[in-house]
């Protein structure tokens, strides 16, 4: 019965796993680009090399432990008007309009916007989808399995921002807003 | 962005150091460049414990392990960062 | 990873390992961006030089707490930032070289108007020390108020009204200028 049940997550799983093969073309036209696919087999090749005594690289365990997949598409261009946030991003934007998809965030300002798409509900959370595109930069990353945003967001800050450096407090976190 | 922003782009745009710059850091960085603990320069040392009681598993065998290990750990924390980055713009463009 | 900035991650893993041509990859990369904020902060080539060499030195002590190429991007960006303000206070205490006397730097990129470009950069170098790096990270780096916030450790708000200030007074001063080479 274990093989059912694997053809069940498989075919879970299926829905949540966006094909990005249509961003490979900005590629071309970008400054840099990065591609980051860590599937299953990658992400327990590398949850061993996670210190268990760090709090910081714990959480990370803790987060990535059952997921699926992991794919990262960055693309940086040298000036703006480089790419189309219609256009560039519809074949991904359709498969998020697929059954089983919802749109959750979708913040837009004069040079950025960022959609964030869960799939699934509640407790049965099975991927997210983050949509970003500012000036010059465009982003998709897609998470398949039971990923908790909650978490996901606190590690904000542990990565790419350095906790101490000689010399600088961190920031404050913002004041509450006046009612 | 306007003309005058414009102007100070271009006013503003980044240049390289004289020729030579990096050869001058470099001479200022010691021979021995600090490592992660317990990775790197160490693997020997790793990689021989683990030898013992381990029958026909090669060190390079190992090693290879270690830097396909590290690799992937590398790209799980970019594309957490990313991610976790990316969830954060959004916090802050509502609250905006 | 694939592209150019997959190389970037490949570079910096190998220099955390310990490799010194991954670490002077590492500096060739980003000697740009760090002598550049060094130098528009300061108008000199020499202290830019120095400060810039400073920063790569430091990073060199603190490779093995970074975590990615992007952080190290970021650290790269930030310790540069902070320290061209502490040496421009420190410079302000000093007696200071007249602005208009500073020698060019040896590299000129070619501008449409060379003249201009230049009067920008001196009245830039002229404004209060957080003004001038918040200028320079948004025009040279290209970082959204969000991100000058973030590098430089203040709240969005003073990003914004900080900027909005210091171009105020560059098109302030630069008319006077304008006006006064006329006349």
């Amino acid at each position: 019965m274990k093989w059912v049940y694997g053809l069940v997550l498989a075919m879970a799983a299926s829905g949540q796993e966006l094909d990005l093969s249509s961003l490979e073309k900005l590629a071309a036209r970008a400054k840099a680009a990065v591609n980051v696919t860590l599937d299953r087999d990658k992400l327990g090749i590398a949850l061993p090399f996670l210190s268990a005594s760090d709090p910081d690289q714990a959480a990370v365990r803790d987060l990535v432990s059952s997921l699926m997949s992991i794919n990262v598409r960055t693309f940086e261009f040298e000036g703006p008007g480089s790419f189309s946030k219609q256009n560039d991003l519809e074949p991904v934007r359709r498969q998020l309009r697929n059954p089983g998809w919802t749109k959750i965030v979708d913040a837009k300002d004069r040079d950025e916007l960022v959609e964030i798409y869960m799939f699934g509900k509640g407790k049965d959370i099975g991927g997210i989808t983050i949509l970003s595109a500012e000036r010059r930069e465009l982003t998709v990353v897609n998470i398949v399995g039971p990923i908790d945003l909650k978490k996901l967001g606190g590690l904000a800050g542990k990565f790419g921002i350095p906790k101490d450096l000689p010399g600088m407090t961190p920031p404050k976190p913002a004041p509450p807003a006046k009612k | 962005m306007s003309d005058f922003e414009q102007d100070l782009r271009e006013a503003l745009q980044r240049r390289e150091p004289p020729d030579g710059f990096t050869e001058r850091v470099m001479a200022r960085v010691p021979r021995e460049i600090p490592r992660r603990t317990g990775v790197g320069r160490h693997w020997m040392a790793i990689a021989a414990t683990l030898c013992i009681g381990v029958v026909g598993t090669s060190s390079w065998q190992i090693h290879r392990r270690q830097v396909e290990g590290e690799r992937a750990k590398q790209e799980l924390f970019y594309a957490l960062a990313v991610a976790s980055g990316k969830l954060d713009t959004a916090r802050q463009m509502i609250t905006r | 990873m694939v592209g150019a900035a997959a190389t970037r991650e490949e570079t910096f893993s190998l220099a955390v390992a310990g490799d010194r041509t991954a670490f002077a990859d590492l500096v060739r990369r980003h000697q740009a961006m760090v002598y550049s904020i060094a130098l528009h902060s300061m108008r000199d080539a020499a202290l830019a030089e120095e400060l810039a060499q400073e920063v790569f030195l430091e990073l060199y002590h603190h490779l093995g707490d970074l975590q990615s190429a992007a952080h190290a991007e970021f650290w790269l960006r930030k310790v540069t930032s902070r320290r061209c303000i502490d040496q421009a206070r420190k410079r302000r205490r000093e007696p200071k070289l007249n602005l208009e006397d500073a020698p060019e730097p040896s590299t000129t990129p070619a501008h449409r108007d060379p003249f201009l470009s230049d009067m920008l950069r001196k009245l830039t170098a002229s404004l209060p020390e957080k003004a001038r790096m918040v200028v320079v990270l948004r025009y040279q780096e290209d970082l959204a108020p969000a991100e000058i916030a973030e590098t430089l450790g203040i709240p969005l708000n003073s990003v914004k009204s900080c900027l909005h200030r210091a171009l105020a007074m560059l098109r302030d001063k630069l008319e006077r200028k304008q006006v006064s080479s006329h006349e």
